[in-house]
């Protein structure tokens, strides 16, 4: 269920609000904060089990991080995020919609009025390594490929959250989050400095010939049919929020 | 009445009868809840209402200015909420607080189905204000016999109606447009602006209609919003002094950075063209485009003739966060007060337009924290306006565009905080006020929405995976949908007071909705007592026209 996998970066950053921290705060030494805002190129893979079946549903995943900009992308749904933070270290999020060539932009005061004000920290690092430093528990240390990877797992509420946290690029390798007979993970295969010329990316000249809506503006274009499509896609992107959340408490 | 009677009632009145000496030590304790008024207070402030009513003279004369002030979304129950909240922030109980626009002298009730809409949008409901017709949905001063996406210039100039900022042009009066929206937002656009299609904003979004419907480039002659403005009719154009709100990024090209927010944030506009010069090389030596709070402040109303302000590439930020923006922005107050100083210089007076234009998307978004201050500092806008201006030659109507379903609930005692939970008068004298429950025994706050993303079943993603769990959700939270049964959460424990605190809503919505029922007009000055009753939305027009004696 690529939802999941879509939902990591964006509900995951707004997850760091349920825990009241001060907006872009230093955190109290949280595993990778040092390096968290260094150029990284990952690749991952989302897959979903149902009811013991593995992988019904496998996607890409593409995250792509520099100094002041953070991409998501996700080429089977046709659908991007871009995150800004400026020199005042305001955030303004566009989300793109491909197939529809439209453009959702939440300005600085549009994600303040959400309550969305997360810690760039845990935008770069798609968890918030203040919460998993204080909220997971520390299993232990494994090898893999990318480097040496911590385990930390939460489980509450009937659900469970195991990341493998890789301390030296401030990413996670591997999170697998299992609720209701279902489990979704997310897997790191590929890693790079900077984005491998056949990765998809978002060009930023293509966008300014699509459509860009004010998410200010949602409420009053009910009767536009991308905007119930946005809503339905929006809910896609969010479906981590509720694991993040139950484990933020 | 709480509760109805019953038998049961009787009996414990019986028992408690019974117990005479408790009965009467009850009554030694005094209230814990307690208005601030002695006895004496209620006849008095009753009395000095008869005085001053009967003082009301009716200003006859005809206006030499006309101000119209709308709230967009503000309901009465906003009104209400705003009230309140801006006296407990006084330190008030806050029920008996007046928002400053409550004090003028004539009040009435505007119903603001549109032609073709039982709840409108905010196109035909200020087109039916500034033009006296009602007219469809998304539409801008354009009859009603206007075909939907209609982008044929001819056709559109067939069916526009004058407004009365064209007619106060006309006059020869100054004109002004004052809006924390963007300019070319519903509301403001409008007084200059007729269009088929409320969205149109810049050509951006005209091409891109040419694209979907697979018309011709170009084939669509109707000008964008933006365009609008720049381009007015000539009368118009040296009349229209002063236009300040946001949507910046409306009027400049594709191609320039944004010059207060940098970096690759550019205008949209696929012309080229840079119309905040072009208000400039249009207007005058005199003219003068500010995007900031410095460049709004340097510009002098006495030697500025022409003033563009554009101070956010969308809309202005909302009251409640105007301190935190980057290039700092004027507050609703200050935009109204240099937009007066530079109307008035005209002897034959001015016509202004003055929206608070995000109240709307506060409760769009279940925020009534947001709603409510921005209501608040509409009124001290208004309260401006009143100051500065005379009433015996000024026309104010305060008014809004529709309501929403943002509603004030439960028996909250006097003085119980607004955007908390409900905390009734306790049946016994001495008693302290406790939280009230509902019958799953859980406490609920005062406000909520009849709709809106604040349902708090369990919400889904449209592939079935949990969004969030039942109970108050967390923003941002657009679910695809809902369990069908929304299971009360306990609210003990959180702060409904919380700028970010989301009421719960009833009906599960991604964005909570416009409501239907009449919203409040409020005048002063020349023939504001034609402000009666309970009006058709479009006879507010017909009011300012007749102040005006077109």
């Amino acid at each position: 269920m690529h939802s999941f996998v879509a939902a990591v970066l964006l509900s995951l950053a707004f997850a760091p609000y349920a825990n009241a921290r001060p907006e872009n705060s230093p955190a109290s030494q949280p595993p990778g904060e040092t390096i968290a805002t260094a150029s990284v190129a990952a690749h991952f893979e989302a897959s979903t089990q149902i009811g013991g079946k593995r992988g019904s549903d496998k996607t890409d995943w593409y995250f792509l991080r520099q100094a002041n900009r953070i991409e998501t992308i996700r080429p089977n749904g046709g659908i991007a995020e871009i995150w800004i933070r400026d020199e005042r270290g305001d955030l303004t999020l566009k989300r793109i919609f491909h197939p529809d060539r439209r453009v959702v932009e939440y300005t600085t005061g549009d994600l303040r009025a959400m309550g969305a004000t997360a810690p760039w920290t845990a935008l770069g690092s798609i968890i918030d390594p203040l919460t998993l430093a204080q909220q997971f528990k520390r299993l232990g240390t494994v090898k893999i490929p990318h480097g040496i990877a911590t385990i930390y797992k939460d489980t509450r509420k009937g659900q469970s959250i195991e990341i493998w946290w890789l301390d030296q690029v401030a990413l996670p390798a591997r999170i697998i989050h299992e609720s209701d007979g279902k489990s979704f993970s997310l897997t790191l295969k590929s890693l790079h400095a900077a984005p491998p010329p056949s990765w998809p990316f978002v060009d930023d000249a293509a966008l300014a010939s699509y459509l860009v809506i004010d998410a200010a503006d949602l409420g009053d274009r009910h009767g536009d049919p991308f905007v119930r499509k946005v809503e339905q896609l929006d809910a896609e992107t969010h479906a981590f929020d509720h694991a993040a959340s139950a484990h933020s408490h | 009445m709480k509760k109805p009677f019953s038998l049961e009632m009787l009996s414990a009145g019986v028992a408690l009868a019974l117990t005479g000496a408790w009965l009467a030590a009850a009554h030694a304790q005094q209230p814990v809840v307690q208005g601030p008024e002695s006895v004496d207070d209620w006849w008095q402030t009753g009395q000095a209402f008869i005085r001053q009513s009967e003082k009301i003279a009716p200003v006859i004369r005809r206006a030499k200015n006309v101000i119209l002030f709308v709230g967009d979304g503000m309901g009465i129950s906003t009104v209400t909420a705003a009230r309140i909240f801006e006296g407990q922030m006084r330190g008030k109980p806050g029920e008996e607080n007046s928002l400053f626009f409550e004090t003028l002298p004539y009040v009435a009730l505007s119903k603001t189905y549109s032609w073709d809409q039982q709840t409108p949008d905010s196109a035909p409901t200020m087109t039916a204000m500034v033009t006296g017709y009602k007219a469809r949905e998304g539409m801008l001063s354009v009859d009603h016999t206007t075909q939907r996406y209609e982008c044929d210039s001819s056709q559109i100039a067939a069916k526009a109606l004058p407004t009365i900022l064209e007619e106060a042009a006309a006059a020869g009066k100054y004109t002004g447009i004052v809006t924390t929206a963007r300019l070319t937002h519903a509301t403001p656009a409008a007084n200059y602006a007729h269009t088929a299609v409320r969205d149109w904003e810049s050509d951006n979004e005209i091409r891109n209609h040419e694209t979907a419907k697979g018309l011709a480039v170009d084939s669509c002659t109707v000008k964008d919003i933006a365009r609008q403005l720049i381009e007015l009719p000539p009368a118009v154009k040296d009349s229209l002094k002063v236009a300040m709100g946001g949507g910046r990024s409306y009027f400049l090209p594709d191609t320039t950075i944004d010059p207060e927010d940098g970096g690759t944030n550019k205008g949209r506009r696929k012309d080229g063209r840079d119309l905040t010069a072009e208000w400039m090389t249009t207007r005058g030596a005199n003219a003068k485009f500010v995007y900031d709070k410095a460049g709004f402040d340097a510009a002098d109303p006495g030697s500025t003739t022409h003033l563009l302000g554009l101070f956010e590439r969308s809309h202005m930020e909302y009251e409640a966060d105007r301190t935190k923006d980057k290039g700092g922005e004027p507050s609703l107050t200050e935009m109204t007060e240099k937009a007066i100083e530079l109307l008035s210089k005209n002897r034959r007076g001015f016509y202004l337009h003055v929206e608070s234009g995000r109240i709307d998307h506060a409760h769009h978004a279940g925020n009534p924290y947001r709603a409510l201050t921005d209501t608040i500092e509409y009124a001290n806008a208004i309260r401006k306006a009143y100051e500065m201006t005379d009433p015996k030659d000024t026309l104010i109507i305060v008014t809004a565009d529709h309501s929403h379903v943002f509603t004030i609930a439960g028996y909250p005692h006097r003085g119980n905080p607004i955007l908390g939970k409900v905390a009734e008068v306790p049946d016994q004298d001495g008693d302290p006020a406790g939280l009230a429950k509902d019958l799953l025994g859980l406490p609920y706050t005062t406000l909520g929405y009849a709709n809106g993303p604040g349902y708090t079943g369990v919400s889904y993603d449209s592939k079935g995976a949990v969004l969030q769990a039942e109970g108050i959700k967390k923003n941002p939270h657009i679910p695809a949908r809902y369990d069908n049964g929304a299971k009360r959460p306990d609210l003990a424990d959180i702060d409904t007071t919380a700028e970010s605190f989301m009421p719960e809503a009833t009906v599960p919505l991604g964005s909570e909705t416009h409501a239907g029922e009449d919203v409040a007009i409020f005048a002063s000055g020349p023939k504001a007592y034609l402000v009666r009753g309970v009006m058709e939305q479009n006879w507010i027009y017909h009011v300012m026209r007749e102040a005006f004696g077109f």
